[in-house]
C-alpha cells in the first residue's frame, strides 16, 4: 500500500511540472499587465520601463520561468536602477509572488477567498452524495416504473444543461418571480446583506441557491452512475444466492447489494472534483460570490498572471492529490484489494 | 415391497417463457415431474434446455420480467409454491428448498466475509445468536472439508479457490438442513480433479443427511452413481424418464441415445471409436417447428414425427419416454 | 441396441437465418432505443432550424440593431422578442445555433484526431512514448477544463483575425474556441483508444500483418483502428454535446466568441442583467442549449448501445 501511494506521488512530479510549464506559457501572453496598471490613466514610458524592470518582465522568458520555479534571492536583480539581492522564494517554496493588480503576495489573496470556495463546494459534495446515490438506488430498484422514466429523463436534463443555465432558472424562480407573488425570496447576489452582517443564517440563505446550482448536473450523474451500478450488481451471482437463502430483499438490498455498489462512489468522487470547481468558478460571477473562481476570473480581466497561476497549479494539485486519496480509499474499501 | 414414501415436490405441467427483444422464448414447456423422500433424481440435457429454468423457476429465482411463469403448478409438501409471492417465498428457501449453483467464483459476495455469508441465513432461520451460529457454521464447514477452518471464517471469497468456493457454497446450503437441495451444474465450472472430489462428498451427504436432491448436469456420465431417476430434457421438455439401470441399459429415446453414444469411453479402442456428436444444432427457442423438436437432429425420425408433437407415456414400468418410434425396431410404437 | 452407429453429417443448417452485417445489427438495436429515436428527430429538428431558418432570415437581420424595439417581449413581429440593442432574437438565435453547431463539430473533430493521434501511438508502441504521452494526458486532465480553456482563451484572445467564408464573416474567435474546446478534451478518447491498442495489438491479425511485412502506419490506422471505431464514434457524439455546452461556458463568462457573432452562449452573457425585467433574452437560447444537448445525448446513448451492447450495464 505504501508503495502504490510513493508510486502516483512519483508520478504526480513529471506531470506537475509539465502543468507549470504549460500554464507558464500561457499566461505569458494573457496581456500586459503593466499596461493595465495604471487604471484609466495611461502609463507614462519610464515608470513602464521601471516596473517592467521591476517586476522582472524584461528577462528572457527561460529565465522567468525559473525565477518563478525557485525564487531569485539567490541572485542579483535590478530595481530602480540599483542591483539588490532577490526576494521571490520560488513557488517550490511555497512563494507564489505578488499580485501584478493589487501588489499583495498571492497566497494571502487566495488563501482569503479559499474558504469561501470550500463552503459552497462542500456542502454541495454531500448534497450530491445523498441525493444522487438515494435517488440511483431508488430508480434501479423500481426499474421501468413511472417514477424510473421520469427521473431518468430528469437526469438526462440534468446532464444537459450549463451550470449558468440552471442557475438563471433558479433566480428567475425564486428570486424574482417570488418576490414577483409576494412569497419570500432567495437573495441572489453576494454572500451576506450588508445591512445585516456576516451572520452563518445570512449566509446559509445566500448559499442555498449557488449550492444548489453546483449540486444538480452532478447529482443527474451519480445517479445515472448509481442506477447502472445498482442494477448490474442485482443481476450478480451472489444477489441469487443470498436470495436462494431465504434472506429478505430489504436485507438482501441493504447488505449485499450496497455494500457493493458503494465502493464505486469513492471513485466518482474523485473524478467530479473538476466539475465542482467549474460549477463554482461560474456560480461565483452570477451570485457575486466572493471565493476563488472569483478571483480568478476578475484577474484573468486584469492579466494578472502571477495570481492565475497560482489558483490554476493549487488547483491542479488539489485535483491530483485528491485523487490520489479517493483511490487509496478505495483500496482500503475494497477487500479484494486491500489484501493484496 | 417399499413402504409408502411421500413426494416431497410435485412439478406439473410448467410452463416458462421468456420476453426478450427478438421475440419470446419459451423455455420451459409443459413440464411435469414428481421427486420422492430421500431420492435423488438427475436432470440431464444440453445447454438451453431448461433445466435450470426449470428448477429456479420453482423457488421465484428468474427475473420476472423479462421472465414469466405462464402455467402449471409446483407442489411441495402440498403447498404450491408458484402461487407465492416473495415474502411468502423466503421461509421456504434455503431452509426447506436449497440451491447450490453452478458458478462459485461468482456466487459469494466479494465484500462480506465468510462467517457472514455462511451464518446470516442460519441466524436468520433458525433464530440463533451470533455465536451459536458460528459455531454451527464452523461444523458444517469443516465436514465439507474446509481446512484450518477457525482462522478462514473471517477471510473474503477471493482468498478460495474454486473448489474450495463450490465446498463453502455446500456448507452454507446444508446448514440450513434443507429437506431439498438442488444441485445446478455444480461442478462444471470446476477441473476434473476437484470434480471427482465434490461428487465424494455429495455422496457422503447423501448418506448422512438423507435429503432428496435434484442434481442438474449435461454430462450423463456424472450422474450414473449419483442418482436413482433421471430426467432427460430437450427443447424446454421432458423426453425420457427412467431409473438409473433402465436408462442406461434400455434407452427408448433417440436424444438419449445420442448423448450416451456421444459419451467419451475409456474402453474403446482409439482406432476405432471416434468421438461422436450430435448433428445439426440445439432447438431455436424463439420459433419450435411443428411436431418433435428433435426431428431435424433425429436418426429415427418418421413422417409423423414432424407433424405431430409426441407426448410423455409410460413405455415400460417406471419408464417414460416421449417418442413415436420404437428405437429398438426403428418402427412406429403402437 | 447400437450405440455404434455412425450419425451422418445433417441438413440442420438449412434451418438457419443468414447472418445480418454488423451495421444493419447497429441499426436495428439503435432503432428499438425509443429514445435513441426521440433525440435523433428532435435533433434533426434542430438542425432544420438553424440552418434551413436561415432561408427565412438574413444575417444582417440578425445583426440589426434598432433601439427604438429594444427589450421588447415576444410578439408577432418579433416571436422570440429584441435584445438590448433591438436585434431579433429569434434571428439570432438561428444564425447563433448554426455557429454553436459548427463549433461543436469543429471541435469534436479536433479533440477525435488528437485523441486517436495520441491514443494509438501511446498504446502501439509503448515505452517511454507511452510514458510520456500519458504524462502530457495527465497533465491535462489534472487541470479543471474551466480554467484551462478559460486561460487558453485569454491568452488567443484578439491574436487571430476575423475570417470570411461564403460571405458570411466569421469572428476570429470562432477558430480560437474550436481549437481550445478540442485541444483540452482529447484525454479521456486518447485513453480510450490507448486502452483499445493494448489489448488488440497482440491479437492475431496484428501478428499476421507484421509477419508480411505491413509498414507500421498501416497497421496502426489500417488494421487495429478500425476495430476500435465503436467507443470513439460513441466518444465523438457525446463529444459533440460537451463542446456545445463548453463553447457556451466560455462565451457566458465573456471570453468566447465575440459579438456581433451570435452564439447561443455569448447570448446569454448579456441575458443577466435584465434578469428581472426580460426573461425571454436567457430562456430561448438557453432553452435551445439544453434541447440540442440533450437530443446529442440521447443519440449517444442510443449509439453506445447499439454498437456494443455487451458494454450496456442496462
Amino acid at each position: 500500500m505504501g508503495r502504490y501511494i510513493t508510486k502516483r506521488l512519483l508520478q504526480a512530479i513529471p506531470t506537475m511540472f509539465i502543468i507549470s510549464l504549460v500554464l507558464f506559457v500561457l499566461t505569458q501572453n494573457i496581456g500586459d499587465p503593466v499596461t493595465t496598471m495604471g487604471g484609466r490613466d495611461p502609463i507614462r514610458p519610464d515608470d513602464y520601463e521601471r516596473l517592467r524592470t521591476e517586476l522582472g518582465l524584461d528577462q528572457p522568458i527561460y529565465l522567468q520561468y525559473v525565477y518563478w520555479m525557485i525564487g531569485n534571492d539567490w541572485t542579483k536583480v535590478d530595481v530602480g536602477g540599483k542591483e539588490i539581492l532577490g526576494t521571490r522564494k520560488g513557488i517550490l517554496r511555497g512563494d507564489f509572488g505578488t499580485s501584478l493588480m493589487d501588489r499583495v503576495p498571492v497566497m494571502e489573496l487566495v488563501w482569503s477567498r479559499v474558504p469561501n470556495t470550500l463552503l459552497l463546494m462542500i456542502p454541495a459534495q454531500i448534497i450530491i452524495i445523498l441525493f444522487g446515490v438515494s435517488i440511483g438506488i431508488y430508480s434501479a430498484l423500481k426499474q421501468y416504473s413511472l417514477m424510473d422514466n421520469i427521473l431518468t429523463a430528469g437526469s438526462f436534463i440534468g446532464l444537459s444543461m450549463p451550470v449558468f443555465f440552471i442557475s438563471l432558472i433558479l433566480i428567475y424562480v425564486f428570486s424574482v418571480l417570488f418576490q414577483h407573488w409576494g412569497l419570500p425570496h432567495l437573495p441572489a447576489v453576494g454572500m451576506f446583506e450588508p445591512a445585516v452582517g456576516k451572520t452563518p443564517l445570512q449566509v446559509a440563505i445566500h448559499m442555498i441557491m449557488p449550492v444548489t446550482s453546483i449540486a444538480f448536473i452532478s447529482i443527474a450523474s451519480y445517479s445515472r452512475f448509481m442506477r447502472s451500478s445498482m442494477l448490474n450488481i442485482m443481476n450478480q451471482d451472489y444477489i441469487r444466492t443470498a436470495k436462494a437463502k431465504g434472506l429478505e430483499k430489504t436485507y438482501v438490498i441493504l447488505v449485499h447489494a450496497l455494500k457493493n455498489a458503494a465502493l464505486p462512489i469513492v471513485t466518482l468522487m474523485g473524478m467530479d472534483l473538476p466539475l465542482l470547481l467549474a460549477g463554482a468558478v461560474v456560480t461565483e460571477s452570477i451570485f457575486g460570490w466572493p471565493g476563488m473562481g472569483r478571483l480568478f476570473l476578475d484577474h484573468l480581466e486584469g492579466s494578472d498572471g502571477p495570481v492565475v497561476m497560482a489558483i490554476v497549479i493549487l488547483v491542479a494539485l488539489a485535483v491530483i492529490l485528491f485523487q490520489i486519496l479517493t483511490d487509496l480509499i478505495y483500496a482500503l474499501l475494497d477487500p479484494r484489494i486491500r489484501m493484496d | 415391497m417399499t413402504t409408502n414414501i411421500g413426494t416431497l415436490l410435485e412439478v406439473r405441467d410448467l410452463n416458462v417463457c421468456f420476453h426478450t427483444p427478438e421475440g419470446i422464448v419459451h423455455a420451459v414447456n409443459g413440464v411435469s415431474f414428481k421427486v420422492l423422500d430421500g431420492e435423488t433424481i438427475a436432470v440431464v440435457g444440453e445447454s438451453g434446455c431448461g433445466k435450470s429454468v426449470c428448477m429456479m423457476s420453482i423457488l421465484g429465482l428468474i427475473p420476472q420480467p423479462p421472465g414469466e411463469i405462464t402455467g402449471g403448478k409446483a407442489y411441495y409438501k402440498g403447498k404450491d409454491l408458484l402461487g407465492l409471492s416473495e415474502d411468502e417465498l423466503a421461509p421456504f428457501r434455503g431452509k426447506e428448498i436449497a440451491l447450490v449453483f453452478q458458478d462459485p467464483m461468482t456466487s459469494l459476495n466479494p465484500v462480506l466475509t465468510l462467517e457472514r455469508q455462511v451464518t446470516e441465513a442460519i441466524i436468520k432461520h433458525e433464530r440463533l445468536d451470533k455465536n451459536n451460529a458460528r459455531k454451527k457454521a464452523l461444523t458444517y464447514l469443516e465436514w465439507v472439508g474446509i481446512p484450518d477452518v477457525g482462522r478462514r471464517l473471517s477471510d473474503y471469497p477471493h482468498q478460495f479457490s474454486g473448489g474450495m468456493r463450490q465446498r463453502v457454497m455446500i456448507a452454507m446450503m446444508l446448514a440450513l438442513k434443507p429437506s431439498l437441495l438442488i444441485a445446478d451444474e455444480p461442478t462444471t465450472a470446476l477441473d476434473v480433479t476437484i470434480q471427482a472430489q465434490i461428487i465424494e462428498l455429495v455422496k457422503e451427504m447423501k448418506k448422512q443427511f438423507g435429503m432428496s436432491m435434484i442434481w442438474i448436469t449435461h454430462d450423463l456420465g456424472v450422474v450414473a452413481d449419483l442418482a436413482e431417476r433421471i430426467i432427460v430434457m430437450y427443447a424446454g421438455t421432458i423426453v425420457e424418464e427412467a431409473g438409473v439401470d433402465d436408462l442406461y441399459k434400455r434407452t427408448k429415446h433417440p436424444y438419449t441415445l445420442a448423448l450416451l453414444a456421444a459419451l467419451p469411453r475409456v474402453d474403446h479402442r482409439r482406432d476405432v471409436a471416434k468421438l461422436r456428436s450430435i448433428r445439426g444444432s440445439p432447438p431455436d427457442n424463439l420459433n419450435f417447428p411443428k411436431g418433435c423438436p428433435f426431428a431435424p437432429r433425429c436418426d429415427y425420425v418418421l413422417d409423423q414425427c414432424w407433424t405431430s408433437k409426441p407426448t410423455l407415456e409410460y413405455v415400460a414400468d417406471g419408464h417414460l419416454a416421449a417418442c413415436w418410434v420404437n428405437v429398438e425396431t426403428g418402427k412406429p410404437r403402437l | 441396441m447400437d450405440l455404434e452407429k455412425t450419425f451422418p453429417e445433417g441438413s440442420a443448417e438449412d434451418l438457419e437465418a443468414p447472418p445480418l452485417s454488423l451495421s444493419k445489427m447497429a441499426w436495428m438495436r439503435f432503432r428499438r432505443h425509443k429514445m435513441a429515436m426521440f433525440g435523433a428527430s428532435l435533433l434533426l429538428f434542430l438542425l432544420l432550424f438553424s440552418f434551413a431558418g436561415a432561408l427565412f432570415f438574413s444575417e444582417g437581420y440578425a445583426n440589426y440593431t434598432n433601439t427604438d424595439i429594444r427589450l421588447t417581449s415576444p410578439n408577432s413581429a418579433h416571436p422570440f422578442g429584441t435584445d438590448p440593442i433591438g436585434r431579433d432574437i429569434l434571428a439570432r438565435t438561428i444564425y447563433g445555433g448554426q455557429i454553436s453547431v459548427i463549433i461543436g463539430l469543429s471541435a469534436a473533430f479536433v479533440m477525435v484526431f488528437v485523441g486517436i493521434f495520441v491514443g494509438s501511438i501511446s498504446g502501439y508502441f509503448g515505452g517511454w512514448i507511452d510514458a510520456v504521452l500519458m504524462r502530457i494526458t495527465e497533465a491535462f486532465i489534472s487541470i479543471p477544463r474551466i480554467f484551462l480553456v478559460l486561460v487558453m482563451a485569454k491568452f488567443f484572445s484578439n491574436k487571430v483575425p476575423d475570417i470570411t467564408i461564403y460571405g458570411s464573416t466569421f469572428s476570429g474567435s470562432v477558430v480560437v474556441i474550436i481549437l481550445i474546446i478540442g485541444l483540452t478534451s482529447w484525454m479521456s478518447l486518447a485513453r480510450i483508444v490507448r486502452a483499445e491498442f493494448l489489448s488488440l495489438k497482440e491479437n492475431e491479425f496484428v501478428v499476421a500483418a507484421r509477419s508480411t511485412g505491413t509498414p507500421t502506419w498501416q497497421i496502426i490506422f489500417g488494421h487495429i483502428l478500425p476495430n476500435t471505431i465503436a467507443p470513439i464514434i460513441v466518444a465523438a457524439t457525446l463529444g459533440v454535446a460537451s463542446a456545445i455546452i463548453g463553447e457556451s461556458y466560455i462565451s457566458f463568462l465573456g471570453l468566447g466568441v465575440q459579438p456581433p457573432t451570435a452564439t447561443w452562449g455569448n447570448m446569454l452573457d448579456g441575458a443577466y442583467q435584465y434578469i428581472q425585467t426580460a426573461p425571454w433574452l436567457w430562456i430561448f437560447p438557453g432553452g435551445l442549449i439544453l434541447l440540442t444537448v440533450l437530443s446529442i445525448n440521447f443519440v449517444g446513448d442510443g449509439l453506445r448501445d447499439a454498437l456494443d451492447p455487451r458494454s450496456r450495464l442496462i
